[in-house]
Order: structure tokens, then C-alpha cells, then sequence
């Protein structure tokens, strides 16, 4: 199997499909809406389609989109990635305006990694966010990731924190 | 790799025409780092090569279309790059290509591009397909001529004047 389906009793994270352009566009997270200052343009919305799709091609692991369990409505993606010229092992998530507050990112990133874990053999991860946004570091420390240190921006923009996820051997069963 | 992508490897009598690869990388980042990449934008991040091998892997999946990296069979070399791009601001699909340095001059580029044009109008069933051409690159309208293109109109792309080579149908 290529992209296992991944279900918990409220979500589904499925592959990416070109269906999911549409949904994304416009509507990325609140948070990020302020950060970026507009919304996401359709563009962006199909770059980051195609490129989660190619990730997984060329890796075998990569973005997942959410959904709603028994919907096929996209409310965001998480994924285990490998990014950048150094790569790491990383989760990164996004979730669409509506869909924050729920624990929703919570879920499904405990999902990604878990996965990335037993099927990857990954040991540990990281996430990068935005040091001036604190929704998604407490989403991140939900799970049990502690801040590991300050870095720049890949981009320049805004320092960003890295939070480190626990290794899987300290994962309770 | 995973078959998730459908790129169908394409063979020439020299070269080999497959899916993008992420060791196609350094090759690519060391392109968009010297002045061959200037009538195509320019510059790029170096580490810009790998989100942009994936959103290749990306585009074949969504599309059914997209960018082979060209290799010399002898020796699974990358030289470059070929094959139908649809940017967002992109009228329709272009047939676009490009050669890494040192591999000008032996018509690899001919080669490839007729290789890939061939698939895209055959199997592909694609409409005939243009080509931007910057007025300013030479090498890339000679090559458009000799594959039987033909200028059709100028416009403007990211502020700049651009030709619009429209290609001969079929799959000769």
C-alpha cells in the first residue's frame, strides 16, 4: 500500500487528491492568514497539493489530508516530512479556519507521528512554528513536545521555535 | 520511490527521459545557480531543487503531466529537463525544456524534446502545445525552429515581452 488511509474514531487522513485545491484555497488557517496577510490564493493552494503528493512519491511518507470521519470535506493536512537542503524529521500540520478548537491538529498529528514512528522507524521529530504564535506550540506541547531551541526563518520571516517530540520509547502504549 | 506518479520513461537512441528523482537535486540547484537559468526566471534557492522535484512528482499525479529529467542512457547522467509545465498563470500547457550546462551543442535538447512532444501529442492526446521563448534566447528559438514551431504572437509574462512558439501537431 502506497498511503495507507489512517483513521481514529473522528478523523480520516487520506492522500492528497486535485479535488482538495479548491477547499484550500482561501481558507488557511486564521493564524496564518494574519502571518501571511492575505489568504491563501488557489496557486499556492495547488502547489501545495501537487508538492504533498510528490513528497510522498519520492519518499514514501509525506502530507496527508484530514478530514472529517465519515465526510470527505478536507479540513487540513498534517504529514511527516523530510524538507530543505539538510532534511530532518519533521511533523507539520495546517488546519482550515473552521476546524481549529476542536483538537482536530492534536489528533491527527498524534496520528502522523505515530505512524512515522512504527513505519518509518523515525525515533523522534521536530516541528517548526512561528515563536510568535502561541496556539500551535501548545497544540504541539499537547502530545508532549518541548521547545528544543530558537532558529531563523527558512524564509526569513519570523523567528521560529523548534519543538521537539518525544522519542517513541517514552510514548505511553 | 513509489508508483504514485504516472511518468512513463521515455527511450531516444542517446538518451532516457524518466520520472524527476531527488537525486536529480544538486544537479538542478547547481542550474538554477548559473546564468543558464536566466531566461527562465533565474536564480532559485538552492535548496529550492527538492520542493521543486516534488511538486514535478506532484503535477504528474494530478495531471497525468509534467517534467521528465533528461538522462544520457550510457551513463543515467541528468542533463536537463523537459516536458509540459502549467504555472498558475499559464494560458494552457507548455511544452518547456531546458539543458544543464556542458551537454549543449550535440542535439540532446532535439532529441529529448521530440521525444517528449511526440508522447504528449500521441499517447497523450494533448492539443498542440506552445513554448514561451524569451526573444532574448537564441539557443531556445533555434531549437523551437528546427522542431517545426512556429512564432505565433508576443505577450507579456512577469513583465516581459515573450514569444509564443506554437509546435506542429502530431507525433513526428
Amino acid at each position: 500500500m502506497i498511503a495507507p488511509t489512517l483513521t481514529s474514531h473522528r478523523l480520516t487522513l487520506r492522500m492528497p487528491v486535485a479535488a482538495d485545491v479548491e477547499p484550500f484555497t482561501g481558507l488557511f488557517p486564521a493564524d496564518r492568514v494574519a502571518a501571511a496577510g492575505v489568504a491563501m490564493p488557489r496557486p499556492d493552494a495547488w502547489r501545495l497539493v501537487a508538492t504533498a503528493l510528490g513528497h510522498r512519491t519520492a519518499r514514501g511518507h509525506g502530507m496527508w489530508t484530514v478530514t472529517l470521519r465519515d465526510e470527505d470535506r478536507p479540513v487540513g493536512m498534517v504529514g511527516c516530512l523530510r524538507l530543505g537542503a539538510r532534511p530532518r524529521n519533521e511533523i507539520g500540520w495546517f488546519l482550515c479556519g473552521g476546524a481549529t478548537g476542536r483538537g482536530i491538529a492534536t489528533e491527527a498529528a498524534r496520528m502522523a507521528r505515530d505512524w512515522a514512528y512504527a513505519r518509518f522507524g523515525w525515533t523522534t521529530a521536530a516541528s517548526d512554528i512561528d515563536a510568535q504564535n502561541p496556539a500551535p506550540i501548545r497544540l504541539a506541547e499537547r502530545p508532549g513536545a518541548r521547545p528544543e531551541r530558537r532558529a531563523p526563518h527558512p524564509k526569513g520571516k519570523a523567528p521560529t521555535i523548534v519543538m521537539r517530540r518525544p522519542p517513541a520509547r517514552a510514548l505511553p502504549e | 520511490m513509489i508508483a504514485l506518479s504516472p511518468t512513463p520513461t521515455l527511450h531516444t537512441a542517446r538518451l532516457t527521459l524518466r520520472a524527476p528523482h531527488l537525486s536529480d537535486a544538486e544537479a538542478l540547484a547547481a542550474f538554477w545557480q548559473s546564468p543558464r537559468s536566466l531566461f527562465i526566471g533565474g536564480a532559485s534557492p538552492a535548496d529550492g531543487a527538492v520542493p521543486s522535484i516534488q511538486h514535478s512528482l506532484g503535477a504528474w499525479a494530478l495531471r497525468g503531466y509534467g517534467l521528465w529529467t533528461i538522462t544520457l542512457t550510457a551513463t543515467g547522467q541528468p542533463i536537463g529537463r523537459t516536458g509540459v509545465l502549467t504555472h498558475a498563470d499559464w494560458p494552457e500547457p507548455e511544452l518547456a525544456w531546458h539543458l544543464f550546462d556542458g551537454f549543449e551543442g550535440q542535439g540532446l535538447a532535439h532529441e529529448a524534446v521530440l521525444a517528449a512532444r511526440s508522447h504528449c501529442h500521441g499517447a497523450l492526446q494533448m492539443d498542440p502545445l506552445f513554448s514561451f521563448i524569451h526573444p532574448r534566447n537564441h539557443r531556445s528559438k533555434a531549437l523551437a525552429i528546427r522542431l517545426g514551431a512556429t512564432l505565433e504572437t508576443d505577450t507579456t509574462l512577469q513583465g516581459d515581452t515573450i514569444h509564443i512558439f506554437r509546435h506542429p501537431g502530431g507525433t513526428a
